[in-house]
């Protein structure tokens, strides 16, 4: 099981239909204050400016939340106030679909129970890190969500209680690395060791005799911190903290602030966090030559 | 059981940690076939004029060509096409919400829930075994 968005949950519940799924975010765009509006109407940003992001929205097909975050227009309590305006005047999927005639309230009532009961377990995921990790939120999220889902992904448990900042052996090791990037952002690294990798290409597999090549068990670590990553941005969607994620090179690297150490039932995993990394570039160059 | 009524299916992500997930998964039903796989969206595309799938699993955060990206050409360019997204996204609103309204028919979270793609292959197969029936 993982995070999960309500539409989705109603859908398969078969509650509703995606085509009424669609009529209901249809009906939440058009309510939808726009963030390009709201900003010059709270005077952070010029109209210029506005209209300058809102091409390169169009042209590089990112949103303009991602550029603002990208290019620093605005400070961290500036993005939240937008982002906090703009989540008052939005009504929710639920409202929508009650709007619409496509759910009952009293049936409304009775799903986001159900639904909140499912998820409550990854919002509980409380884990204290070491110094002033324990204040950054995406930290949190990641380290506290490596440990609810790895069992899941590919049945190996991890001691929550082996937690301790300690830098990982300075040897070559299977690894992966992520940039979460926003508000809050977060550059981080996983390396584990060779036999977890082993065994997490195994466990995603599904198939316990598979023989991976180091090249399996490098994916393997990259997926793994993939998902990891994807789901802590889902859950700090709910907190209002909006991130989006890239697969940054590895080597890319950043300063390393702090490495955690964890000890699981496969070995040892060691995540490298820089709670303040550099906005990676926005867009590498490509061109997409569709045979007609 | 004749070959119309299997379930073709094109799986579109950069791990293969996570193709081979989907493939095992796939290869439990008798009644569907993967006829194709596809590092990232430019290759997906290519792929689909290839193989012609029923159904694509199609992964959203991947080098190269994104997955939203490509979701918005393949719906835009191949109107009627069966895509479901399988993204570490899926329980956020704003991946979730963009996928689904530039065409996905449904939006599965990682780590997959083997029995969510199973029953969404079936209901695919049975929609396509509908489909034949009704076309002239």
């Amino acid at each position: 099981m993982s995070l999960r968005f309500f539409g989705q949950y109603l859908i398969e519940n078969a509650v509703i239909r995606v085509e009424q799924l669609r009529e209901a975010l249809a009906l939440m765009d058009r309510g939808r204050p726009r963030l390009e509006q709201l900003a010059v109407e709270l005077g952070m940003l010029t109209r210029a400016e506005q209209q300058r992001l809102s091409r390169e929205a169009e042209y590089t097909g990112y949103s303009f939340l991602e550029l603002l975050q990208d290019e620093q227009m605005l400070t961290e309590a500036q993005l939240n106030e937008l982002i906090g305006r703009r989540g008052d005047a939005e009504i929710s999927v639920g409202a929508a679909l009650v709007e619409l005639g496509h759910l009952d309230s009293s049936a409304l009532t009775l799903w986001m129970r159900r639904f909140g009961d499912e998820q409550r377990p990854y919002y509980e995921t409380q884990i204290a890190l070491p110094g002033a990790l324990n204040r950054h939120r995406p930290a949190r999220a990641v380290v506290g969500l490596f440990c609810r889902l790895l069992p899941g992904i590919a049945g190996i448990s991890v001691d929550e209680g082996s937690l301790r900042a300690e830098p990982a052996p300075d040897i070559a090791l299977p690894s992966a690395a992520i940039l979460a990037r926003g508000v809050v952002p977060l550059w981080l690294e996983l390396r584990v060791e060779p036999e977890l990798a082993r065994t997490l290409s195994r466990g995603m597999a599904g198939d316990a005799s598979l023989d991976p090549s180091p090249e399996d068990g490098e994916d393997a670590v990259r997926e793994l911190l993939n998902v990891v990553v994807g789901n802590a941005v889902a859950l700090l969607e709910e907190d209002g903290l909006h991130l989006s994620i890239i697969p940054p090179d590895p080597a890319g690297s950043a300063e390393v602030e702090r490495t955690l150490e964890l000890a699981t039932s496969a070995g040892k995993a060691w995540l490298l966090m820089d709670p303040a990394p550099d906005p990676a570039p926005r867009h590498s160059e490509l061109e997409l030559v569709i045979d007609a | 059981m004749s070959d119309s009524e299997t379930l073709r299916v094109l799986v579109v992500d950069d791990s293969r940690a996570a193709q081979s997930r989907i493939e095992q998964l796939c290869a439990s039903s008798p009644h569907v076939k993967v006829v194709g796989t596809a590092f990232n969206g430019a290759e997906a595309i290519r792929a689909v004029k290839q193989a012609k799938p029923d159904l694509i699993f199609l992964d959203l955060v991947m080098r190269d060509v994104d997955g939203l990206v490509a979701l918005r050409m393949l719906c835009r360019g191949m109107p009627g096409i069966r895509v479901a997204v399988v993204t570490s996204l899926g329980g956020s609103s704003r991946a979730a919400e963009e996928a689904f309204k530039l065409g996905a028919i449904d939006v599965l979270t990682k780590p997959v829930d083997p029995s969510a793609i199973s029953k969404l292959m079936e209901s695919e197969r049975q929609r396509k075994i509908e489909d034949l029936r009704v076309a002239p």
